[in-house]
């Protein structure tokens, strides 16, 4: 496989170096709302200025520099069945990818669109599992109508960690239930220094824009450094909404806020796994609809990559696919392509987003597999190629081979060596008319349809073991009866 | 030429020192403010929503818009007391983001929409509470409340809320409007409650039903 990898950088040197300057200067003479008290104690014991009744938090120069010193260049995300541990930075050079987090809506193969169930989470996991270009999950957004309101997020989390072969996302819901999340995780990898050595998930906290974290998501942040749990610190900022209305202004305090809550959470627990998030957004200025996919937010998520990576060597994630088509469209695959090329040949470590429709509102287990093809081309655009002798055939060209009338390229040594490199899309069309018609004149979506049909048809490749099931299933109990307002 | 057109067209424009010098003209020569307002003011008003809707106007035009009309009010405010002739009183509308949710665009807009179209908004803010919602409407006689969630984890949370202002007698109507990223036609018709699309279709929605209760036939939430 070529490595050569080619990438594109939306700032200059220059450019970048301002804005890093300008970020940490927000830190250090703004400074971040931190509305939790334990974490504000610990953070002024750490040497940051914390105004406890005001719950704000300054940050000094050397304090940034340390923390960010902190971050680890390299470490891994585990997958529950350890046949998908993921290495940061990927070895192959290739980036991560992971499913939507958070829509409320299901969209079954059907059509049909309703608030995610509980069997429907069963039927997403077995999917994942079967996605070869899907590197970890997150938790489909379980609806209060059929499990508690008051623990979605932990009994969603109960099946993620009993059936999701890969790393899970967990995007807590409440500030009460962050703990029992931890709890659940930790029994099912034998106890928490496990979860510390071997973490399977990952946590989301999110700011709100500019640079606020209400309780529960400083409850994340304090918890997971307290446990050693890797978090990706978010921030989910609407351009022209509630940050700067300009791509570069939204990426800088998405980034902004990002980087303060890393910075925590490298003063509290040194060394943690961290991958920056920034998951942008804008406001359409006539609808005020909120869109994932326009085409300058999609510039500014580039930009923010490149602020951690290039920036500050800190892996960094951001949307890689999606639309705001609410339909399996032609708008829905122009919108998730264009995204996932650009975002390919950008600095992120980790794109996400897959299986989502309608700004992230619903996912759909055929968009899903379509994601899965579409990461697995972008994949190869990342990887780029080299240029060299070997690659321009340059041997057989100088010798002539070619005159040889009996010649052909298809009997070269050179494409003996090389006629496997090319990427070769599982469902994509790729011969004539007649063969196309002889099989029935599928198109991608048929055929995606054929696909879930055949891996629901398959036993589900992973299921947690029995003893470790029955202590999450414990665990779920504890925080039912902790949780549920009956 | 139409007296008011240099109110309507500044108005349109968000020009707000226009709005106020031509407010000021039309006053030295004697025109009455409660015409400035309905005949100059609240035209351009209705005029932008229209360009809105048509996608012929952006949301920060209409915004400085809203502006410029909220100074001119204000302006006029105490000639129109001076003159005895307040318009009408405004409809009540109490809007405000769940409990367990902060998130504030999406009812900020509408609050801004709601006032530019002459409401009086009771902005409750984040993370409000069942009791603080019936606290509001009780005390403010609002016939509208306007309920906004982000989170997906926060419907729940609005379920609830919306089912303990519907227990409460008030003694009149009270329509409940939803809004926000999560929340759908078929969540708000579950709840037997109006879904609010965006933030021209709640405020329209919201006027609607203040129009409707002076006809007696709006429908009814609670």
């Amino acid at each position: 496989m070529a490595v050569g990898r080619k990438q594109i950088w939306m700032m200059t040197e220059e450019e970048l170096a301002h804005v890093k300057a300008r970020m940490e200067q927000l830190l250090i003479e703004r400074g971040v709302h931190l509305d939790h008290d334990p974490m504000l104690k610990d953070l002024a014991a750490c040497g940051c200025i914390v105004d406890m009744e005001t719950k704000d938090v300054k940050f000094t120069k050397e304090l940034i520099d340390k923390a960010i010193a902190a971050v680890p260049a390299e470490f891994t995300l585990y997958s529950p069945s350890g046949t998908r541990d993921l290495k940061f930075p990927n070895p192959e050079g290739k980036f991560y990818t992971r499913t939507n987090t958070g829509a409320p809506n299901y969209r079954t193969v059907d059509g049909d669109t309703h608030y995610v169930k509980p069997e429907e989470v069963d039927e997403w996991y077995h999917v994942t599992n079967a996605m070869e270009n899907l590197d970890f999950v997150t938790l489909p957004s379980t609806s209060g109508e059929y499990v508690p309101g008051d623990a979605v997020d932990v009994y969603t989390l109960e099946k993620a960690l009993k059936y999701s072969a890969k790393h899970i996302w967990i995007q807590p819901y409440e500030a009460d239930n962050v703990q029992h999340l931890i709890d659940m995780s930790a029994a099912a990898v034998g106890g928490y220094e496990e979860l510390r050595k071997r973490p399977i998930v990952s946590m989301i906290a999110c700011s709100v824009p500019v640079l606020t974290y209400k309780h529960m998501d400083a409850e994340i942040l304090y918890l997971s450094a307290k446990y050693g749990v890797p978090v990706q610190p978010c921030s989910l900022p609407t351009a022209g909404a509630n940050t700067p209305v300009t791509a570069q202004g939204t990426a800088f305090v998405a980034s902004a806020e990002v980087f303060a809550q890393i910075v925590m959470l490298e003063l509290l627990c040194p060394g943690l796994p961290v991958i920056a998030t920034p998951l942008l957004f804008s406001m359409d200025m006539q609808s005020t609809y909120t869109l994932q996919s326009n085409t300058e937010i999609t510039m500014a998520r580039l930009m923010a990559m490149e602020i951690f990576e290039r920036g500050y060597n800190i892996r960094a994630h951001s949307y890689g696919t999606g639309t705001d088509s609410l339909i399996l469209d032609a708008q829905n695959f122009i919108e998730r392509t264009s995204l996932t090329q650009a975002m390919a040949l950008g600095a992120g470590s980790v794109l996400g987003g897959a299986g989502q429709l309608e700004t992230a509102k619903t996912i759909n287990p055929i968009q899903l597999i379509i994601d899965n093809e579409i990461f697995g081309i972008a994949q190869r655009l990342r990887l780029g190629f080299d240029v060299n002798d070997e690659t321009l055939d340059w041997d057989e060209l100088i010798a002539g081979i070619d005159k040889d009338p009996f010649f052909s390229y298809l009997m070269s040594e050179h494409t003996f060596r090389h006629y496997e490199e090319p990427h070769r899309p599982d469902m994509f069309n790729r011969d004539g008319v007649a063969r196309w018609e002889m099989e029935g004149s599928k198109d991608l979506l048929t055929k995606a349809r054929e696909k879930f049909d055949a891996i629901m048809a398959t036993p589900d490749t992973y299921q947690l073991p029995a003893d470790k099931a029955a202590a999450v299933e414990e665990k779920l109990r504890i925080a039912h009866k902790a949780l549920v307002k009956e | 030429m139409n007296p008011y057109d240099a109110i309507f067209q500044n108005t349109l424009d968000g020009n707000e020192q226009g709005v106020l010098a031509a407010c000021q003209e039309l006053l030295d020569q004697g025109y009455r403010p409660i015409d400035i307002l309905e005949q100059g003011l609240i035209p351009a008003m209705d005029h932008l929503g229209e360009l809105l809707g048509r996608g012929e106007r952006f949301v920060p035009q209409v915004l400085f818009s809203a502006k410029a009309m909220q100074s001119a009010v204000s302006y006029l405010q105490p000639v129109l007391m001076a003159q005895n002739e307040l318009p009408p009183e405004p409809n009540v509308v109490v809007v405000g983001t769940v409990q367990g949710d902060i998130h504030t665009i999406g009812k900020n807009l509408v609050s801004i929409m709601l006032q530019s179209t002459g409401s009086r908004v009771i902005d409750l803010g984040a993370n409000v509470s069942a009791e603080r919602y019936i606290k509001a409407i009780r005390e403010s006689g609002a016939r509208v409340v306007c309920l906004s969630a982000l989170l997906t984890s926060s419907m729940n949370r609005m379920r609830q809320i919306v089912r303990e202002i519907q227990k409460e007698d008030f003694g009149w109507p009270v329509k409940i409007i939803l809004g926000g990223g999560p929340i759908t036609p078929s969540f708000a018709r579950e709840l037997n409650v109006t879904f609010g699309g965006s933030m021209v279709d709640t405020t329209q929605k919201a006027n609607a039903f203040s129009v409707g209760l002076t006809d007696g036939a709006a429908s009814v939430d609670r």
